[in-house]
């Protein structure tokens, strides 16, 4: 039971949780002050002095306190809203504005920083400015870019540095007037450096890719959850007028990633590969129809005795449910496969890239498990086929390029994939769905349920399937339009 | 040189007992930078990338960590031969600026830099040269020490 | 733990609750040492650094006192149940470290550190911890501990409002070097016996550096309230050189007094605003002061004190790094005069902006308020030349000291 106390915010009585930053707190009651320095992930240096409001103590006399570093207690009484506690805020972002780049028409973070929207909200409407000379970007890294002109020395990427990746690439230098940052000699190079850019609140950190892109207010977002590892983190994928995934972020889930993502999981999801399977191979005459004949043939195929289903941890719950009933119709044996075990990375911060590369290979066991349904391995499938048990057999995929084991086909007769890609050899190729397509759920390593819902809409096979419905290749993105049945 | 010889010479430089020492002061070896940067430079070892390596590595840190600790102070940046001329508010207005400028003709501007007050106040104006602090100086002794530092730089 | 607890009560003044802006200003201790009472302190960190200028009362402490120092640290250490003492000096002081370091040697030969102490057992080991400089005058106990931690000198803002520092995990109590040097008579002598001297809220005595055109510069130690800071130049530094009104500048954060009002400043931290609560303006700090006589012009003591003020800020607020940087440049092109002169106005609206920053919280320390309220006493003693000299074309305004010939030296080390 967490306690709950009486404060007064301008006038106004509040609850407040004591111990509770007031930042948090002033938060909680739709309050906004700016907190540039500040972030829920890191340690609080209460350096900007952005977030100054007054205290009254016992006294009367006020007193001002940066909201992100002191705590509530009983009985206080906050002034946050008026004009002098406005003013202060405003000449705190002045100050912060004084050297600062005025460079937002061209700048990558515009639209999405947080300086700029202080300012907007908070700011001095007009300030004498020092012009600066335009200064260096450096490359600290493969999609890290530093801009010293728009640093306003928050240290917030110094103290990820220290304190969630552990990496300490990224460090303070010099004093006073001239103090920067300063990036060690092998630049910034570690798994976490994308959470850089997402954490500048100033875009002094880009990525050197979204240079050119649309601005960010052309663009609507999906929370979805990534599907690159067993970690599961939840994500906001970013989708331009075109449909298209243009990039991905982490969001806040407490129990799974905290506030970050790595940057496999980030810049490699990789979903649009030119070499997307669009329909059926090997290719039907008449392409409104190639679902229908090749599912046909699909069925034809899997109902003949010495079947096989090869699950993939790349499904979703549901897709894995369906696909299991379906192969119980057609008393197919089932096998599941799962990534060769990498090495778990942890920083830390605490968080951790699964040592499986696969979103949902836990959740495939859980169900498994659950309905008391035998799945053999790999090893097994392979036996089974060296000693002539399996005559046909559908390999499911959704997985990057040579993810699922390698497999001999050996006497097989027929075998089918369902892939992102044409890459592996087989009668009949379906196309599966990218994990940024899926509308599902996956069980995380860690026990945790989590909704992933579609963020790409541009594989064009979509729009030959009028009607989405749940079914096991898809979950309606991807549907052939019709409810299965065994027969 | 290579890396393993640096550290050889690093770890003989200061010595290992003095290196345990200062290592198992603090709970986590990074406490150890600033006082392994003033031990070396103490003996003389200016803190260029290899040192700065070594220091990293020994102090289990970054090489971002320990430029910003070397950066932080403008005492770090000063090389080690040079006659370094307090410029603080006391030394100012006992003819500080003269004390450099006569310096700068004599020596050379490279060699001469200032710094804040060098805390030695009362013996106004100071400066300091190979870690040994003069004080009290006038035209005569300035002359005096000049003429000394003239020669190629040796430690008293 | 008995004995050490009244060690504690016996050393805080009788109303630590008065004083619990607690800023480096020669600390007596009080409200800290209460809340070090009752938690675990893992080290003592002594403070055997000072930046402001004119100040030399920690290093003669090290240089020629440094057992006085390493007892009264052994004591507190004590006291605290503290197993570690981190004797923060500065790296330049080689005199100073190479002494220290000696009588290091010589007190764990004797085997009062390093060993285990008394009937409690306890052992305490000393580590010198070597700083360069400069450092911010006015970093407060958060400076020292972030600054182990993580070698930079940026004060650490504490989490809510009365925090111990930390340590790597444990938590610390700074500590002033010179008033640790009390605690060995107040331990011999009884704490009653050292409250006879000085006043009722601030007892004992105080070392005070006085250095300039004074014929006697050094280090004088005082009992409290018995004479103002005119008494302490004439009659203990020998007066100025010159004669004349003299100019002091007090270098923990007051403003200059010139002529008789040096005589009215009393050498009492009780009658000064901070920490006294009294009705002279400023902080008494340690009583540091530097007289500058009529040769030299306001304009230039402003213009170097923010230029030191500049270079000694740590740069993490935006006040002190774009406010500082931005005041010590105009004040270069105030005393160099020049064609386009400097807007006046400006100049003096963005001091009084930074003036009050401190209590608008718009920096962790109060350095750039200091730096700006010191600035604005100086200029205010002389209004009609800062306004000549700020008007274009005015000539260059370079009145240093001239270099001193052998007679005019006086030398105290």
């Amino acid at each position: 039971m967490t306690q709950i106390c009486q404060i007064e915010i301008d006038g106004r009585a509040c609850d407040a949780t004591p111990g509770e930053s007031l930042l948090t707190t002033l938060h909680r009651h739709g309050i906004v002050v700016p907190a540039l320095c500040h972030h829920p992930g890191l340690s609080c240096p209460a350096t900007c002095r952005s977030c100054v409001v007054h205290v009254e103590d016992a006294q009367a006399d006020r007193h001002v306190v940066t909201a992100c570093n002191h705590s509530v207690s009983a009985g206080m009484v906050l002034h946050v809203e008026d004009e002098d506690s406005r003013q202060l805020r405003s000449r705190a972002l002045a100050q912060l504005l004084q050297r600062h780049a005025m460079d937002c028409p061209t700048c990558e973070a515009a639209g999405e920083c947080e300086f700029q929207e202080a300012v907007a909200g908070h700011g001095p409407q007009r300030q004498p400015h020092e012009l600066q000379g335009a200064t260096d970007r450096v490359q600290l890294g493969t999609r890290l870019i530093f801009d010293a002109g728009r640093c306003i020395q928050c240290g917030r990427c110094a103290r990820f540095e220290h304190e969630v990746s552990g990496t300490q690439q990224l460090s303070m230098q010099g004093r006073g007037g001239d103090i920067d940052i300063v990036a060690a000699t092998t630049g910034v190079d570690h798994a976490m450096a994308g959470n850089l850019v997402d954490l500048c609140p100033a875009g002094a950190l880009v990525d050197p890719e979204s240079t050119f892109l649309p601005p960010t207010w052309t663009r609507r977002s999906v929370d979805t959850v990534c599907g690159g590892c067993g970690t599961g983190c939840a994500i906001r994928a970013d989708i331009d007028g075109e449909g298209r995934v243009v990039s991905l972020r982490p969001r806040h889930d407490e129990q799974v990633n905290g506030w970050w993502m790595c940057d496999h999981g980030r810049y490699e999801s990789d979903a649009d590969h030119e070499d997307r399977l669009a329909l059926p191979e090997p290719p039907s005459p008449d392409p409104e129809t190639a679902w229908q004949v090749s599912i046909d043939r699909l069925k034809r195929r899997l109902m003949q005795p010495r079947s096989a289903v090869w699950l993939s941890p790349f499904l979703t719950l549901e897709e894995a449910f369906l696909l299991i009933e379906a192969a119980q119709g057609w008393r197919a044996r089932l096998f599941q496969w799962a990534p060769p075990e990498a090495q778990e990375q942890s920083f830390p911060g605490g968080f951790k890239i699964s040592a499986c590369a696969a979103p949902n290979a836990t959740g495939l066991q859980r169900l498994l498990a659950g309905s008391n349904i035998q799945a053999g391995s790999t090893t097994d499938l392979q036996m089974a086929i060296a000693e002539k048990q399996v005559g046909q057999l559908l390999m499911c995929g959704g997985g990057p390029a040579g993810g699922r084991p390698p497999l001999k086909r050996d006497g097989v007769v027929f075998v089918a994939a369902h892939d992102l890609t044409g890459a592996t050899a087989a009668d009949l190729l379906i196309p599966a769905s990218h994990w940024l397509e899926k509308d599902g759920t996956f069980l995380n390593q860690t026990q945790q349920l989590r909704r992933v819902r579609p963020a790409d809409v541009e594989m064009a096979c979509w729009d030959l399937w009028p009607e989405p419905s749940p079914i096991w290749f898809g979950c309606g993105r991807q549907g052939f339009g019709q409810r299965w049945s065994p027969s | 040189m290579s890396r393993t010889a640096i550290a050889e010479r690093l770890r003989a430089t200061i010595g290992e007992s003095r290196l345990t020492e200062v290592l198992q002061a603090y709970k986590e070896p990074r406490g150890a930078i600033l006082p392994l940067v003033t031990l070396l430079r103490d003996e003389g070892v200016d803190i260029d990338a290899d040192v700065t390596a070594w220091i990293a590595h020994t102090c289990e840190v970054s090489s971002a960590i320990v430029l910003g600790a070397l950066s932080g102070f403008s005492e770090l940046g000063r090389d080690l031969d040079s006659i370094v001329v307090c410029d603080g508010l006391t030394c100012r207005l006992m003819g500080a600026s003269w004390v450099r400028s006569l310096l700068q003709e004599r020596l050379g501007q490279d060699r001469v830099c200032t710094s804040v007050c060098q805390n030695a106040s009362s013996s106004a104006p100071t400066l300091q040269v190979h870690g040994v602090l003069y004080g009290g100086l006038h035209e005569d002794s300035l002359h005096a020490l000049a003429k000394r530092l003239e020669r190629p730089a040796s430690r008293d | 733990m008995q004995e050490r607890r009244w060690l504690l009560e016996g050393v805080e003044r009788p109303d630590a609750d008065a004083l619990d802006v607690y800023r480096r200003n020669g600390g007596y201790g009080g409200a800290r040492w209460r809340q070090a009472a009752g938690q675990d302190v893992c080290a003592l960190v002594v403070d055997v650094t000072e930046s402001e200028a004119g100040r030399f009362r920690d290093r003669k402490l090290a240089e020629r006192l440094p057992h006085r120092l390493i007892e009264g640290a052994l004591i507190a250490a004590h006291a605290l149940a503290a197993d570690e003492v981190y004797l923060c000096i500065r790296a330049d002081w080689r005199r100073a470290r190479t002494v220290l370091g000696h009588a290091l040697g010589e007190a764990e030969a004797a085997g009062w550190i390093g060993r285990p102490l008394g009937r409690s057992g306890h052992a305490v080991n000393f580590h010198v911890h070597p700083v360069p400089g400069p450092l911010p005058a006015r970093g407060g106990d958060h400076l020292l501990p972030n600054l182990i931690e993580c070698s930079r000198p940026e004060p650490r803002a504490a989490f809510g409002v009365d925090a111990l520092p930390t340590l790597f995990g444990g938590s610390v109590l700074v500590h002033c070097a010179a008033t640790l040097g009390y605690l060995p008579s107040i331990l011999s002598h009884g704490a009653d016996a050292f409250r006879v001297l000085g006043g009722k809220d601030f007892p004992g005595t105080v070392a005070v550096s006085v250095s300039g055109h004074v014929r006697r510069p050094g280090l004088f130690e005082i009992e409290i309230g018995t004479g103002t800071f005119g008494d302490v130049i004439d009659d203990l530094a020998g007066g100025t050189v010159a004669g004349g009104e003299s100019l002091a500048i007090f270098c923990d954060g007051a403003p200059a007094l010139k002529g008789e009002a040096i005589w009215s400043a009393a050498v009492d931290p009780a009658a000064w605003s901070h920490p006294g609560g009294g009705p002279q303006m400023g902080s008494f700090g340690s009583g540091t002061i530097v007289v500058a006589d009529e040769s030299v012009a306001p304009i230039e003591l402003a213009a170097k004190w923010l230029r030191d003020a500049a270079e000694l800020s740590c740069g993490q607020c935006p006040g002190c790094r774009e406010g500082s940087a931005w005041l010590a440049k105009q004040s270069r092109r105030l005393r160099q005069g020049g064609v386009a002169g400097v807007d006046l106005p400006a100049f003096e609206a963005r001091l009084e902006e930074l003036a009050t920053s401190e209590a608008d919280g718009l920096s962790i320390c109060g350095h750039p308020t200091v730096a700006a309220q010191m600035t604005q006493g100086l200029l205010q003693i002389a209004p009609d030349e800062l306004s000549q000299q700020a008007a274009p074309g005015a000539e260059p305004c370079t009145n240093d000291g001239p270099l001193r010939t052998a007679d005019s030296i006086h030398l105290r080390f």
